[in-house]
Protein backbone atom coordinates (compact mmCIF):
# COMPACT_ATOMS: atom_id res chain seq x y z
CA UNK A 1 0.00 0.00 0.00
CA UNK A 2 3.04 2.46 0.46
CA UNK A 3 4.73 2.05 -2.21
CA UNK A 4 1.21 2.56 -4.15
CA UNK A 5 0.67 5.81 -2.21
CA UNK A 6 3.71 7.33 -3.35
CA UNK A 7 3.44 6.46 -7.04
CA UNK A 8 0.17 8.44 -6.76
CA UNK A 9 1.44 11.62 -4.93
CA UNK A 10 4.44 11.20 -7.59
CA UNK A 11 2.28 11.33 -10.37
CA UNK A 12 0.17 14.19 -8.98
CA UNK A 13 3.53 16.29 -8.34
CA UNK A 14 6.42 14.57 -9.84
CA UNK A 15 8.27 17.45 -8.65
CA UNK A 16 8.03 16.84 -5.06
CA UNK A 17 9.90 13.94 -2.72
CA UNK A 18 6.95 12.63 -0.75
CA UNK A 19 10.28 10.01 0.72
CA UNK A 20 11.75 13.30 2.61
CA UNK A 21 9.11 15.38 3.97
CA UNK A 22 7.72 15.39 7.16
CA UNK A 23 3.80 17.15 6.24
CA UNK A 24 3.01 17.44 2.92
CA UNK A 25 0.08 20.00 3.32
CA UNK A 26 2.13 22.33 5.56
CA UNK A 27 5.16 22.28 3.36
CA UNK A 28 3.07 23.01 0.51
CA UNK A 29 3.53 20.08 -1.78
CA UNK A 30 -0.20 19.41 -1.55
CA UNK A 31 -2.88 21.86 -1.81
CA UNK A 32 -7.09 21.34 -1.87
CA UNK A 33 -7.04 20.26 -5.49
CA UNK A 34 -4.71 17.37 -4.80
CA UNK A 35 -5.96 16.24 -1.81
CA UNK A 36 -9.33 16.32 -3.57
CA UNK A 37 -7.70 14.40 -6.34
CA UNK A 38 -6.19 12.01 -3.91
CA UNK A 39 -9.45 11.10 -2.35
CA UNK A 40 -10.62 10.08 -6.07
CA UNK A 41 -7.37 7.68 -6.38
CA UNK A 42 -8.10 6.14 -3.08
CA UNK A 43 -11.65 5.45 -3.55
CA UNK A 44 -11.48 3.73 -7.17
CA UNK A 45 -7.87 1.92 -5.78
CA UNK A 46 -9.35 0.45 -2.83
CA UNK A 47 -12.73 0.92 -3.06
CA UNK A 48 -13.12 2.72 0.10
CA UNK A 49 -15.72 5.34 0.54
CA UNK A 50 -13.63 8.46 2.27
CA UNK A 51 -16.51 11.07 4.20
CA UNK A 52 -16.08 14.54 3.56
CA UNK A 53 -15.91 15.16 7.45
CA UNK A 54 -12.27 13.42 6.92
CA UNK A 55 -11.09 15.14 4.26
CA UNK A 56 -8.83 17.35 6.49
CA UNK A 57 -5.28 18.69 5.69
CA UNK A 58 -4.18 16.34 8.58
CA UNK A 59 -5.07 13.03 6.95
CA UNK A 60 -3.06 13.97 4.07
CA UNK A 61 0.09 15.22 5.87
CA UNK A 62 2.68 11.79 5.08
CA UNK A 63 1.64 8.18 4.03
CA UNK A 64 1.20 7.08 7.22
CA UNK A 65 -1.75 9.33 7.21
CA UNK A 66 -2.99 8.32 4.10
CA UNK A 67 -2.62 4.56 4.96
CA UNK A 68 -3.92 5.56 8.11
CA UNK A 69 -7.55 6.94 6.23
CA UNK A 70 -8.17 4.47 4.15
CA UNK A 71 -7.91 1.78 6.62
CA UNK A 72 -9.96 3.47 9.37
CA UNK A 73 -12.83 3.44 5.94
CA UNK A 74 -11.91 0.03 4.23
CA UNK B 1 -34.69 31.91 11.74
CA UNK B 2 -36.35 29.07 11.37
CA UNK B 3 -40.05 29.67 10.04
CA UNK B 4 -42.66 28.71 8.27
CA UNK B 5 -45.22 30.43 5.67
CA UNK B 6 -48.57 29.32 4.43
CA UNK B 7 -50.45 30.22 0.81
CA UNK B 8 -47.25 31.39 -1.22
CA UNK B 9 -46.33 29.85 -4.40
CA UNK B 10 -43.91 29.92 -6.84
CA UNK B 11 -45.28 30.10 -10.20
CA UNK B 12 -43.08 30.35 -13.05
CA UNK B 13 -39.66 30.58 -13.34
CA UNK B 14 -36.75 31.35 -16.23
CA UNK B 15 -33.16 31.22 -16.51
CA UNK B 16 -31.26 33.37 -18.63
CA UNK B 17 -28.17 32.21 -19.42
CA UNK B 18 -25.13 33.78 -21.87
CA UNK B 19 -25.02 32.28 -25.14
CA UNK B 20 -21.39 32.32 -24.94
CA UNK B 21 -19.76 29.36 -24.16
CA UNK B 22 -16.00 28.51 -22.75
CA UNK B 23 -15.02 25.34 -22.87
CA UNK B 24 -12.32 23.81 -20.34
CA UNK B 25 -10.45 22.20 -22.75
CA UNK B 26 -9.59 25.32 -24.25
CA UNK B 27 -8.54 27.53 -21.01
CA UNK B 28 -6.55 24.29 -19.70
CA UNK B 29 -2.88 25.70 -20.39
CA UNK B 30 -3.74 28.67 -18.35
CA UNK B 31 -3.64 26.66 -14.56
CA UNK B 32 0.15 25.22 -14.76
CA UNK B 33 -1.09 21.93 -14.03
CA UNK B 34 0.07 19.00 -16.02
CA UNK B 35 -2.90 17.73 -18.50
CA UNK B 36 -3.18 14.54 -17.08
CA UNK B 37 -3.91 16.75 -13.91
CA UNK B 38 -6.36 19.11 -15.02
CA UNK B 39 -8.35 15.53 -16.89
CA UNK B 40 -8.55 14.58 -14.06
CA UNK B 41 -9.50 17.13 -11.86
CA UNK B 42 -12.13 17.51 -15.19
CA UNK B 43 -13.52 14.31 -14.42
CA UNK B 44 -13.87 14.97 -10.25
CA UNK B 45 -14.50 18.58 -9.91
CA UNK B 46 -16.96 18.68 -12.97
CA UNK B 47 -14.83 21.34 -15.30
CA UNK B 48 -16.39 21.06 -18.47
CA UNK B 49 -18.32 24.36 -20.10
CA UNK B 50 -19.39 27.35 -18.72
CA UNK B 51 -21.38 30.05 -19.68
CA UNK B 52 -19.87 33.69 -19.23
CA UNK B 53 -21.17 36.86 -19.93
CA UNK B 54 -19.37 39.50 -22.44
CA UNK B 55 -17.52 42.30 -20.82
CA UNK B 56 -19.93 45.38 -19.89
CA UNK B 57 -23.33 42.93 -19.08
CA UNK B 58 -25.17 43.15 -16.21
CA UNK B 59 -27.79 41.09 -14.22
CA UNK B 60 -30.30 44.07 -15.07
CA UNK B 61 -29.39 43.31 -18.90
CA UNK B 62 -30.34 39.48 -18.49
CA UNK B 63 -32.86 40.52 -15.76
CA UNK B 64 -35.37 42.78 -18.28
CA UNK B 65 -34.65 40.04 -21.07
CA UNK B 66 -36.44 37.59 -18.97
CA UNK B 67 -38.99 39.81 -17.82
CA UNK B 68 -39.76 40.45 -21.23
CA UNK B 69 -39.77 37.32 -21.82
CA UNK B 70 -42.48 35.95 -19.61
CA UNK B 71 -44.25 39.72 -20.27
CA UNK B 72 -44.52 38.31 -23.52
CA UNK B 73 -45.23 34.89 -23.29
CA UNK B 74 -48.89 36.53 -21.19
CA UNK B 75 -47.45 35.22 -17.94
CA UNK B 76 -47.25 38.54 -15.77
CA UNK B 77 -47.94 41.50 -16.79
CA UNK B 78 -46.02 44.72 -15.56
CA UNK B 79 -49.64 46.05 -13.35
CA UNK B 80 -49.34 42.54 -11.27
CA UNK B 81 -45.77 43.44 -10.05
CA UNK B 82 -45.49 44.24 -6.35
CA UNK B 83 -42.27 43.62 -5.31
CA UNK B 84 -38.73 43.23 -7.39
CA UNK B 85 -36.18 41.55 -5.18
CA UNK B 86 -32.79 41.23 -6.55
CA UNK B 87 -30.31 38.75 -4.90
CA UNK B 88 -26.51 38.91 -6.26
CA UNK B 89 -23.08 39.65 -5.83
CA UNK B 90 -22.55 41.43 -8.82
CA UNK B 91 -24.51 44.61 -8.97
CA UNK B 92 -24.88 46.89 -11.63
CA UNK B 93 -23.50 49.76 -9.93
CA UNK B 94 -22.90 50.32 -5.97
CA UNK B 95 -25.75 52.66 -6.10
CA UNK B 96 -28.63 52.73 -8.04
CA UNK B 97 -29.52 49.39 -6.81
CA UNK B 98 -30.20 46.63 -9.58
CA UNK B 99 -34.32 46.21 -8.55
CA UNK B 100 -34.35 50.04 -9.31
CA UNK B 101 -32.66 49.68 -12.51
CA UNK B 102 -35.68 46.93 -13.37
CA UNK B 103 -38.29 48.75 -11.93
CA UNK B 104 -37.81 51.95 -13.98
CA UNK B 105 -37.28 50.26 -17.40
CA UNK B 106 -40.70 48.69 -16.96
CA UNK B 107 -42.29 51.77 -15.55
CA UNK B 108 -43.37 49.51 -12.97
CA UNK B 109 -45.85 51.87 -10.28
CA UNK B 110 -43.61 53.99 -7.45
CA UNK B 111 -45.25 51.63 -4.87
CA UNK B 112 -43.30 49.06 -5.97
CA UNK B 113 -40.93 47.50 -3.51
CA UNK B 114 -37.25 47.64 -4.54
CA UNK B 115 -34.78 45.25 -2.74
CA UNK B 116 -31.03 44.39 -3.50
CA UNK B 117 -29.22 41.95 -1.14
CA UNK B 118 -25.92 41.21 -1.43
CA UNK B 119 -26.26 37.67 -1.44
CA UNK B 120 -24.05 35.02 -3.14
CA UNK B 121 -24.58 31.12 -2.76
CA UNK B 122 -27.69 31.18 -0.63
CA UNK B 123 -28.99 33.74 -2.91
CA UNK B 124 -32.14 31.63 -4.00
CA UNK B 125 -32.64 30.63 -0.35
CA UNK B 126 -32.52 33.96 1.12
CA UNK B 127 -34.36 35.47 -1.47
CA UNK B 128 -37.02 33.34 -1.47
CA UNK B 129 -37.76 34.14 2.39
CA UNK B 130 -37.70 37.52 1.98
CA UNK B 131 -40.30 37.12 -1.20
CA UNK B 132 -42.67 35.67 1.31
CA UNK B 133 -42.13 37.83 3.92
CA UNK B 134 -42.41 40.35 1.39
CA UNK B 135 -45.84 38.59 0.28
CA UNK B 136 -47.61 38.97 3.55
CA UNK B 137 -48.01 43.09 2.48
CA UNK B 138 -48.55 42.52 -1.10
CA UNK B 139 -52.22 41.30 -1.13
CA UNK B 140 -52.60 39.73 -5.00
CA UNK B 141 -49.63 42.11 -6.48
CA UNK B 142 -46.53 39.21 -7.19
CA UNK B 143 -42.88 39.14 -6.61
CA UNK B 144 -40.30 38.88 -8.96
CA UNK B 145 -37.34 37.82 -7.32
CA UNK B 146 -34.00 37.87 -9.58
CA UNK B 147 -31.39 35.48 -8.46
CA UNK B 148 -28.33 35.98 -10.71
CA UNK B 149 -24.65 36.41 -11.03
CA UNK B 150 -21.76 37.25 -12.91
CA UNK B 151 -18.34 36.45 -11.28
CA UNK B 152 -16.86 35.34 -14.12
CA UNK B 153 -15.79 38.76 -14.54
CA UNK B 154 -14.42 38.85 -11.22
CA UNK B 155 -11.88 35.41 -10.94
CA UNK B 156 -8.52 35.77 -11.91
CA UNK B 157 -7.58 34.04 -15.44
CA UNK B 158 -4.69 31.90 -13.73
CA UNK B 159 -6.95 30.61 -10.86
CA UNK B 160 -7.32 27.10 -11.32
CA UNK B 161 -9.41 26.51 -7.90
CA UNK B 162 -12.06 29.11 -8.89
CA UNK B 163 -12.20 30.03 -12.64
CA UNK B 164 -12.90 26.54 -14.31
CA UNK B 165 -15.69 25.95 -12.18
CA UNK B 166 -17.43 29.73 -12.21
CA UNK B 167 -20.51 30.94 -14.99
CA UNK B 168 -22.75 33.60 -15.37
CA UNK B 169 -26.27 33.23 -15.25
CA UNK B 170 -29.49 35.14 -14.01
CA UNK B 171 -32.98 33.86 -13.10
CA UNK B 172 -36.31 35.41 -12.47
CA UNK B 173 -39.08 33.62 -10.43
CA UNK B 174 -42.39 34.58 -10.23
CA UNK B 175 -43.84 34.31 -6.00
CA UNK B 176 -47.15 34.92 -5.33
CA UNK B 177 -49.96 34.95 -2.34
CA UNK B 178 -52.18 31.29 -3.06
CA UNK B 179 -55.18 30.64 -1.15
CA UNK B 180 -55.07 26.92 0.74
CA UNK B 181 -51.67 26.94 -0.18
CA UNK B 182 -49.18 24.40 1.75
CA UNK B 183 -46.90 24.96 4.57
CA UNK B 184 -43.85 26.14 3.24
CA UNK B 185 -40.73 26.07 5.79
CA UNK B 186 -37.91 28.08 5.55
CA UNK B 187 -34.12 28.23 7.42
CA UNK B 188 -31.78 30.44 7.47
CA UNK B 189 -28.13 30.78 9.10
CA UNK B 190 -25.29 32.95 9.02
CA UNK B 191 -21.64 32.49 10.91
CA UNK B 192 -20.38 35.84 9.75
CA UNK B 193 -17.31 34.78 12.06
CA UNK B 194 -16.09 32.82 8.81
CA UNK B 195 -17.12 35.35 6.80
CA UNK B 196 -14.16 36.20 5.04
CA UNK B 197 -13.44 32.81 3.90
CA UNK B 198 -15.11 33.35 0.64
CA UNK B 199 -13.73 36.93 -0.09
CA UNK B 200 -13.46 40.17 -2.83
CA UNK B 201 -11.00 42.24 -0.74
CA UNK B 202 -10.68 45.06 -3.12
CA UNK B 203 -13.22 47.41 -4.73
CA UNK B 204 -15.39 48.73 -1.41
CA UNK B 205 -14.46 50.97 0.81
CA UNK B 206 -12.38 48.75 3.73
CA UNK B 207 -10.00 48.88 0.40
CA UNK B 208 -10.73 51.01 -2.61
CA UNK B 209 -9.13 50.42 -6.30
CA UNK B 210 -5.55 51.48 -6.87
CA UNK B 211 -2.82 50.61 -9.28
CA UNK B 212 -1.56 48.45 -5.88
CA UNK B 213 -4.83 46.19 -6.58
CA UNK B 214 -4.50 45.49 -10.03
CA UNK B 215 -1.75 43.77 -9.61
CA UNK B 216 -1.88 39.59 -9.80
CA UNK B 217 0.07 37.56 -6.88
CA UNK B 218 1.36 34.29 -5.81
CA UNK B 219 -1.26 33.20 -3.30
CA UNK B 220 -0.66 30.41 -0.06
CA UNK B 221 -2.62 28.56 -2.20
CA UNK B 222 -0.53 28.47 -5.44
CA UNK B 223 -2.79 30.35 -7.38
CA UNK B 224 -2.53 33.98 -8.89
CA UNK B 225 -4.55 36.43 -8.30
CA UNK B 226 -5.04 40.42 -7.53
CA UNK B 227 -7.51 41.62 -4.41
CA UNK B 228 -9.94 42.60 -7.17
CA UNK B 229 -10.40 38.75 -7.70
CA UNK B 230 -12.45 36.36 -5.93
CA UNK B 231 -11.04 34.39 -3.09
CA UNK B 232 -12.00 31.09 -1.19
CA UNK B 233 -10.78 29.40 1.44
CA UNK B 234 -11.32 25.52 0.30
CA UNK B 235 -10.84 23.84 3.28
CA UNK B 236 -12.74 26.53 5.45
CA UNK B 237 -16.00 26.18 3.22
CA UNK B 238 -15.71 22.78 2.50
CA UNK B 239 -15.40 21.92 6.26
CA UNK B 240 -18.66 24.45 6.75
CA UNK B 241 -20.18 22.84 4.09
CA UNK B 242 -19.80 19.24 4.94
CA UNK B 243 -20.66 20.08 8.72
CA UNK B 244 -23.36 22.58 9.23
CA UNK B 245 -25.39 21.58 6.02
CA UNK B 246 -26.75 18.22 7.37
CA UNK B 247 -27.55 19.84 10.50
CA UNK B 248 -29.59 22.55 9.43
CA UNK B 249 -31.18 20.53 7.08
CA UNK B 250 -32.02 17.71 9.97
CA UNK B 251 -33.59 21.04 11.81
CA UNK B 252 -35.75 22.19 8.82
CA UNK B 253 -37.01 18.88 8.08
CA UNK B 254 -37.95 18.14 11.82
CA UNK B 255 -40.11 21.71 11.19
CA UNK B 256 -41.58 20.16 8.60
CA UNK B 257 -41.76 17.16 9.80
CA UNK B 258 -41.10 15.37 7.24
CA UNK B 259 -37.74 12.70 6.99
CA UNK B 260 -35.28 12.14 3.49
CA UNK B 261 -37.36 10.01 2.26
CA UNK B 262 -40.36 12.08 1.47
CA UNK B 263 -38.43 14.04 -0.32
CA UNK B 264 -38.73 13.95 -3.86
CA UNK B 265 -35.92 15.74 -4.56
CA UNK B 266 -33.10 18.19 -3.21
CA UNK B 267 -31.95 20.93 -5.18
CA UNK B 268 -28.96 22.30 -4.29
CA UNK B 269 -26.78 24.83 -4.58
CA UNK B 270 -24.20 23.65 -7.42
CA UNK B 271 -20.75 24.67 -6.11
CA UNK B 272 -19.04 21.95 -8.15
CA UNK B 273 -18.95 18.06 -8.57
CA UNK B 274 -17.23 16.35 -5.84
CA UNK B 275 -18.58 18.90 -2.77
CA UNK B 276 -22.11 18.00 -3.75
CA UNK B 277 -20.94 14.29 -4.07
CA UNK B 278 -19.67 14.19 -0.53
CA UNK B 279 -22.48 15.97 0.83
CA UNK B 280 -25.46 13.58 -0.70
CA UNK B 281 -23.06 10.78 0.84
CA UNK B 282 -22.96 12.36 4.53
CA UNK B 283 -27.17 12.80 4.27
CA UNK B 284 -27.39 9.35 2.87
CA UNK B 285 -29.54 10.42 -0.47
CA UNK B 286 -29.39 8.78 -3.33
CA UNK B 287 -27.63 10.99 -6.28
CA UNK B 288 -30.70 10.30 -8.27
CA UNK B 289 -32.72 12.63 -5.98
CA UNK B 290 -29.57 15.24 -5.97
CA UNK B 291 -29.24 16.57 -9.65
CA UNK B 292 -25.44 17.57 -9.92
CA UNK B 293 -24.69 18.58 -13.62
CA UNK B 294 -24.92 22.26 -13.46
CA UNK B 295 -21.27 23.03 -12.98
CA UNK B 296 -20.08 20.47 -15.87
CA UNK B 297 -22.96 22.01 -18.11
CA UNK B 298 -22.92 26.26 -17.55
CA UNK B 299 -20.89 26.48 -14.34
CA UNK B 300 -21.46 27.35 -10.89
CA UNK B 301 -23.50 30.47 -11.48
CA UNK B 302 -23.46 31.79 -7.50
CA UNK B 303 -27.15 32.56 -6.25
CA UNK B 304 -28.77 31.33 -9.51
CA UNK B 305 -27.49 27.92 -9.01
CA UNK B 306 -31.23 26.74 -7.84
CA UNK B 307 -33.17 27.75 -10.18
CA UNK B 308 -30.97 27.00 -12.67
CA UNK B 309 -30.91 23.00 -11.52
CA UNK B 310 -34.85 23.00 -10.94
CA UNK B 311 -35.34 24.70 -14.71
CA UNK B 312 -32.42 22.16 -16.58
CA UNK B 313 -34.37 19.39 -14.35
CA UNK B 314 -38.17 20.32 -14.40
CA UNK B 315 -39.17 17.79 -17.32
CA UNK B 316 -37.92 14.75 -15.67
CA UNK B 317 -38.51 15.90 -12.06
CA UNK B 318 -42.32 16.32 -12.83
CA UNK B 319 -42.56 13.07 -15.17
CA UNK B 320 -44.78 11.43 -13.02
CA UNK B 321 -46.38 13.86 -10.39
CA UNK B 322 -47.99 17.18 -10.54
CA UNK B 323 -46.37 18.44 -7.02
CA UNK B 324 -43.62 17.21 -5.61
CA UNK B 325 -42.24 17.92 -2.29
CA UNK B 326 -38.88 19.82 -2.46
CA UNK B 327 -35.73 20.70 -0.30
CA UNK B 328 -33.82 24.01 -1.68
CA UNK B 329 -30.37 23.92 0.02
CA UNK B 330 -27.82 26.40 -0.59
CA UNK B 331 -24.73 27.23 1.24
CA UNK B 332 -21.58 29.27 0.67
CA UNK B 333 -20.78 32.98 0.90
CA UNK B 334 -21.08 34.92 4.59
CA UNK B 335 -20.79 32.23 5.40
CA UNK B 336 -24.56 31.12 4.98
CA UNK B 337 -26.99 28.64 4.98
CA UNK B 338 -30.30 28.46 3.56
CA UNK B 339 -32.96 25.51 3.49
CA UNK B 340 -36.52 25.08 2.17
CA UNK B 341 -38.71 22.76 1.95
CA UNK B 342 -41.98 23.30 -0.03
CA UNK B 343 -44.83 21.04 -1.94
CA UNK B 344 -44.34 22.74 -5.41
CA UNK B 345 -46.94 22.33 -7.99
CA UNK B 346 -46.06 22.26 -11.97
CA UNK B 347 -45.26 25.50 -12.86
CA UNK B 348 -47.05 27.58 -14.87
CA UNK B 349 -44.15 28.12 -16.84
CA UNK B 350 -40.51 26.67 -16.83
CA UNK B 351 -37.97 27.34 -19.22
CA UNK B 352 -34.49 28.37 -20.31
CA UNK B 353 -33.56 31.04 -22.93
CA UNK B 354 -30.26 32.66 -24.00
CA UNK B 355 -29.23 36.01 -23.72
CA UNK B 356 -28.47 37.90 -27.84
CA UNK B 357 -25.28 39.14 -27.10
CA UNK B 358 -24.38 42.72 -28.60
Amino acid sequence: MKEKIIEMLTELRPECDFTESVDFVEEGMLDSLDIVSIVDSIEETWGVKVPGVDILPENFSSVDAIINLINKHK
Amino acid sequence: MLTSFKNKIISSVITVLPTNEVDFLDEMDNYGYSEVKMKKLKKIMGYNTRRVAMPKEGVSDYAIYGIQHLMDQKIITADEIGAIIVTSTSPDYFIPPTSNIIQGHFGISHDCVCIDISQGCCGYSVGLTYSFMTLEHLADKKVLLVCGDMMTAKVGPHDRASRPILGDAVTISVVENQENGREIFCDIKNEGEKGMAIVIPAGGNKMPISEETHIETMGEDGNMRSPEHFFMEGDEVFNFVINETPLMLLELMDKADVSIADIDAFICHQPNKFMLKKLAEKLEVDTGKMPNDIVELYGNSNSATIPVTLCQHYNELYAEKDCLKLCFASFGSGLALGGIILSLPKLQYCNMINYPHA
